[in-house]
């Protein structure tokens, strides 16, 4: 079976509260190390101080962890501006585009905002066209699902990867995949029974990224997953690095 | 293998070579080594959609994955009708000899059928374990509906496959009470972050063993509980198709332990107690 080098979409560098048996990664050549093993040769990276402390600090923090640092990818987290604890979206873009980040994450349920729009719409209006959206989940229960068909579908520009995602999701994805061409699903949780090759053939391989959610999780399951799945090599290819190259290709800058 | 590699930093001091399970793995290929996986259900989701997951699809996937056999209990019997899916199971059994062990489901809400379906099954049917799940039956492993079972099992040295482990204490209480049934603990080894003295009580048991299966997929949890229970505590066991079998043999093939104590989870610590 021919094997493809591997572009990482979801995983994060620093020290964290409950890291498990194995640790964090506290450098960047420590995630690298590990990564490697993989044949995982570039990695779409956030800090885990951005999630874990702010993601003002955060974001901060691993634009100089990763400086030199080719093969890691930056990629900021946001919050909705209205408490003044982050710039409001217009700023945020510019900071973007100034820093070269072409990739912003959003954890509404780690981070306890709602995504409706009269809290998070002038950030999502702001990203959309600009830079793809990751969005990490808890669960993909029904007012997150909820959530995810109505921004997709008021913001058909704005381009949505999910993030974080369980085994119980097949009759909730198909048809948000189907009916929003800018949804994505990151593949590091989807544990489902063949999943890789249900979705490639359901909605198409060309909207699934590979992802590990390094530290908290081993990276053997979703590797396995994605290399025993019965696909052609086209598809692995790109799930396993293409498809995430293209996703950063759309940003504005 | 991997073409180039892309990351241009120094190798890592530690440079890992992976050994013939992880090299397998790594490539997609079946793994060579004989593999039992324990714990399998075929039949379609109610709760959720999989594709595939019925006897012909999980032989396709052990022949993608190199499991040798797999030990079958149905999603039926487990859930409203054990004498209907203790009855797919027989067939697939019958089909595929080589391939699959049975494992019969006693649901304790119906006790009047329990030691009939063993009997069938086990003496009439070839059925080589038995498989509770204490919490769908919402019924307590230690209520007396089981203790039949438990018997059964006891006198037949048979293999106990539970969902439910209730805790440390109550897993010595009936390993002690019935010391010729093997308990297989499922999704217990990722207990082990919540609940460490389960690993410190069954690495005295010898009759029982703890299955990996799970969603939590922590970064060292099997090793971590290898550490303290003992390799010979440790079993794969997949939970096809509820978990994929391809995602179960990744923590395996990966985990930082040697070619011989994966060897030892993925068929040698069982093979014997299954008569393989």
């Amino acid at each position: 079976m021919a094997v493809t080098e591997l572009f990482d979409a979801n995983c994060a560098v620093g020290m964290v509260s409950r890291p498990g048996p194995a640790g964090a990664f506290l450098t960047p050549d420590d995630l690298a190390a590990h990564q490697a093993r993989f044949g995982i040769g570039r990695a779409l990276v956030y800090h885990s101080l951005a999630l874990e402390e702010h993601p003002t600090p955060g974001n901060e923090l691993l634009m100089q962890a990763i400086e030199g640092h080719a093969d890691l990818v930056p990629s900021w987290l946001a919050l909705p501006h209205h408490t003044g604890e982050f710039p409001k979206p217009a700023r945020f873009i510019e900071e973007l585009r100034s820093a070269g980040v072409r990739a912003v994450r959003v954890f509404p349920d780690q981070q306890r905002f709602l995504t409706d729009d009269w809290v998070s719409g002038e950030l999502f209006a702001a990203l959309a066209g600009q830079v793809p959206l990751f969005w990490h989940i808890d669960s993909l229960d029904t007012p997150t699902a909820r959530e995810l068909y109505r921004v997709s579908t008021t913001h058909p520009d704005l381009q949505i990867v999910i993030c974080d995602v369980d085994k119980m999701i097949n009759r909730t994805v198909t048809p948000l995949m189907r009916e929003a061409p800018n949804v994505w699903l990151e593949t590091g949780g989807y544990r489902t029974h063949r999943g890789i090759e249900y979705l490639s053939s359901a909605v198409g391989a060309d909207r699934m990224v590979f992802g590990t959610k390094l530290p908290w999780q081993a990276v053997g399951p979703p590797h396995a997953e994605l290399m025993y799945a019965d696909i052609d090599d086209d598809a692995r290819r790109a799930i396993g690095s293409s498809n995430l190259e293209r996703l950063l290709a759309m940003a504005a800058w | 293998m991997f073409g180039h590699v892309w990351r241009h930093h120094a190798p890592h001091p530690h440079h890992h070579q992976p050994d013939p399970v992880a090299a397998d793995a790594l490539a997609g290929e079946p793994v060579e080594d004989f593999i039992i996986d324990v714990h399998s259900h075929p039949g379609p989701g109610t709760n959720f959609f999989y594709q595939g997951g019925g006897v012909g699809d999980l032989l396709r996937v052990m022949d993608r994955t190199g499991v040798d056999y797999s030990c079958f209990s149905a999603y039926t019997a487990i859930g409203p009708d054990c004498v209907r899916g203790n009855e797919l199971v027989a067939g697939a059994v019958r089909d595929h000899p080589t391939r699959v062990i049975g494992f019969a489901v006693p649901n304790p809400n119906y006790p009047e059928l329990a030691k009939e379906e063993l009997i069938r099954r086990v003496d009439e049917q070839g059925f080589r374990g038995i498989k509770i799940h204490s919490t769908t039956h919402e019924y307590p492993i230690h209520g007396p509906n089981y203790i039949p079972v438990y018997e059964f099992a006891d006198d037949h040295r048979l293999p106990i496959l539970s969902h439910t482990y209730d805790s440390p204490a109550r897993i010595r209480q009936l390993a002690t009470t019935y010391p010729n049934a093997r308990f297989i603990w499922a999704h217990a080894i990722w207990q082990h972050i919540r609940t460490p003295d389960l690993a410190l009580t069954v690495r005295d048991l010898p009759n029982v063993f703890c299955e990996m299966s799970g969603s939590g997929n922590r970064r060292g949890q099997i090793e971590a509980f290898v550490r303290v229970a003992g390799v010979e505590s440790a079993v794969f066991g997949s939970d096809y198709p509820v978990l994929g079998q391809t995602w179960q043999m990744g923590n395996v093939a990966h985990a930082d332990l040697t070619h011989e104590e994966k060897r030892m989870i993925l068929s040698e610590n069982i093979r014997g107690v299954l008569g393989l």
